[in-house]
């Protein structure tokens, strides 16, 4: 043996490599109560809202007749009365209220977002004021429609332009931060490219940002008339009639809509206008369950990636 | 005025002298290009930068810039993260003016007009300087509309065969005419990144204009989609004034004819700014600069 070799010290033992088998740390008492818990909040919404369905549904059912839509509002046949008026009037509601928020909020939109200096206070202050409207109880909009548009200045009258505006007027903060949000998905990239072309701001705007934030401002003002569509508390406030036999034929009609027709119905003693206000309901349902999947389709057919 | 161009370029006017002079030309980095004349070329200046001083709010972020920019050559803005280079080549076409609290002092001057004068509308400058970004920006249009977006934007009233015929152009100059002639209908982003990146070459050029302006043009790509851009811009600057800025020095001494070097500095308030160090010819920048921190960036000693 040489004299390095002796002065080496012997080589240590092998570690022992690091233990990776256990009880499973996800698998203590503590992970599965926490997740039982989420589930259980969970439960408590779908729970509901399937009952509720469900109910809705059987309780609606034997009135689920092509009736609803042929038949106008009886208070003396229950049995074969529908609600033509209504049906059509929350039609007109929608699409009357469709042509007022989308180019209002839209390019309300668009100045908030491309030309509007986000660093003035008058600026921030809009929007500020924008996010609490969207939070304004609808009874309020009612009100506020009363005294501005159905009497005071425009004296309009409970017509479907009156109801139009309110509805409108109540759902705009929605489409107009919805709008901002796909106004803002459209990249940066997208705005330079265009702007170092010499395209103007209005022509990049209109060539390139608001193709590409269509799909969002679509889904965002579906989704706000789907809120409006419901609503029966403003339009109750400017005294829109709960019983209503004719068709609405012009802006300055009188008119009802299905929320206040249900709830019309619903109010009376009778087990077969509670019948018929539940078929209401389901055809209420229907309606925007139609246009929450619109929306939803939009939103995944042109979903982009940059 | 041109008082103020020799004395902001002196370096760049010295070697100038002295290839005109006959002294030893210093070796080009490339070899197949070592008979190119381009090093000899003397500059005819396009674009004179003088005093330029840029700030961000408070920030000053660039000081004192004098550069002039030759026709028709490939000049490279190199330096390290920070330096001002890329806020330098966006006040080429005005492209700062986006930045709400971007403010520029001194001149610009392209054909002898001040760029950041009070009556330059700069639409009508970025019509005349064309831009390319570092990631490639395709419109989610298909690309015949790419290309055509400039001409229709800029209101060129092209009839429609006319328009076909710009766009083809385009793209033959872009080199990518060969690899999408027959689906002009395709979305430009169904493409490769660097059919992307030419797709927006052709989208720029398809404007006319005199200077393309490209930031950091390759950094997205690979090496090979990256060379087919470098041989691109030296088709290119036979018609074009070109204007890179790369993090990659390599790049910048295989198609550059003149290199500037930026550098970042800090103040004595501790305030970091890009200040121009070195200016002048490419194969000089790269084999006997004469500030020892362009021979520390260039060596890898730094950056």
């Amino acid at each position: 043996m040489s004299v390095t070799e002796l002065a080496t010290p012997p080589p240590a033992p092998p570690e022992p490599p690091p233990a990776l088998t256990g009880r499973g740390h996800d698998k203590t008492p503590r992970e599965y109560a926490f997740r039982a818990i989420l589930l259980a909040c969970l439960g408590v919404g779908v729970v509901f809202l399937v009952v509720l369905l469900a109910y809705v549904l059987i309780e609606g059912w034997p009135r689920l007749d092509l009736d609803l839509f042929r038949n106008q509002a009886s208070q003396l046949s229950p049995a074969t009365a529908g609600a033509q008026a209504a049906i059509l009037g929350t039609l007109w509601l929608m699409a009357l209220t469709a042509l007022i928020i989308l180019p209002v909020g839209v390019l309300a939109a668009i100045y908030l977002e491309e030309y509007g200096d986000k660093n003035r206070w008058y600026n921030r202050l809009i929007e500020l004021n924008i996010q609490n409207l969207a939070a304004v109880p609808s009874v309020v909009y009612g009100i506020l429609g009363l005294g501005l548009i159905v009497r005071g200045p425009l004296d309009l009258g409970p017509v479907l332009l009156a109801g139009a505006i309110i509805l409108a007027l109540l759902v705009l903060p929605v489409v107009i931060i919805s709008s901002r949000e796909a106004i803002r998905a459209v990249p940066d990239s997208l705005r330079d490219g265009s702007l170092a072309l010499g395209a103007t701001r209005w022509q990049t705007i209109w060539k390139t940002i608001l193709p590409n934030s269509i799909p969002g401002i679509a889904t965002g003002a579906i989704l706000a008339l789907s809120r409006a569509i419901g609503e029966a508390a403003p339009l109750i406030v400017i005294g829109v009639a709960g019983f209503v036999t004719f068709n609405p034929a012009s802006l300055t009609d009188r008119f009802t809509a299905l929320p206040i027709q249900i709830y019309s119905y619903a109010s009376r003693p009778q087990e077969d206008f509670i019948i018929l206000s539940s078929a209401l309901i389901v055809v209420l349902l229907a309606v925007l369950l139609v246009m929450n999947s619109a929306a939803i389709f939009i939103r995944n057919k042109y979903q982009r990636r940059w | 005025m041109a008082d103020s161009h020799t004395m902001g370029v002196r370096t760049m006017s010295e070697s100038d002298a002295a290839h005109a002079s006959g002294t030893t030309p210093v070796a080009p980095p490339r070899p197949e290009h070592e008979d190119s004349p381009r090093e000899h070329k003397p500059l005819d200046p396009l674009i004179s930068v003088e005093k330029l001083n840029i700030f961000y709010g408070d920030f000053h972020a660039v000081r004192d810039v004098h550069m002039l920019i030759g026709r028709n050559d490939i000049t490279a803005l190199i330096g390290p993260s920070g330096c001002g280079k890329s806020t330098v080549i966006r006040c080429f076409d005005r492209m700062n003016d986006l930045i709400p609290t971007a403010r520029v002092e001194g001149k610009v001057l392209f054909h002898g007009q001040d760029l950041y004068a009070r009556d330059v509308d700069p639409i009508e400058v970025r019509r005349r300087v064309g831009m390319v970004f570092q990631k490639p920006n395709p419109f989610p249009k298909s690309i015949f509309d790419n290309v055509a977006y400039g001409p229709k934007v800029t209101g060129m009233k092209l009839s429609k065969s006319a328009m076909a015929d710009r766009v083809e152009h385009a793209l033959v100059a872009a080199a990518l005419w060969d690899e999408v002639k027959d689906k002009l209908d395709q979305n430009g982003l169904s493409l490769s990144g660097g059919q992307q990146q030419r797709l927006c070459i052709a989208r720029a050029i398809a404007t006319n204009p005199e200077v393309i302006l490209m930031d950091e043009p390759c950094s997205a790509l690979d090496p090979i989609a990256t060379a087919k851009i470098e041989d691109l811009m030296r088709d290119l600057v036979t018609e074009f004034t070109i204007i890179i800025v790369t993090h990659n020095m390599q790049q910048a001494a295989r198609v550059s004819d003149r290199t500037a070097f930026f550098t970042a500095n800090v103040d004595d308030k501790g305030s970091r700014y890009g200040q121009l160090v070195e200016y002048d010819l490419t194969s000089k920048i790269f084999t006997n600069p004469e500030d020892q921190r362009t021979e520390d960036y260039i060596s890898g000693r730094f950056g």
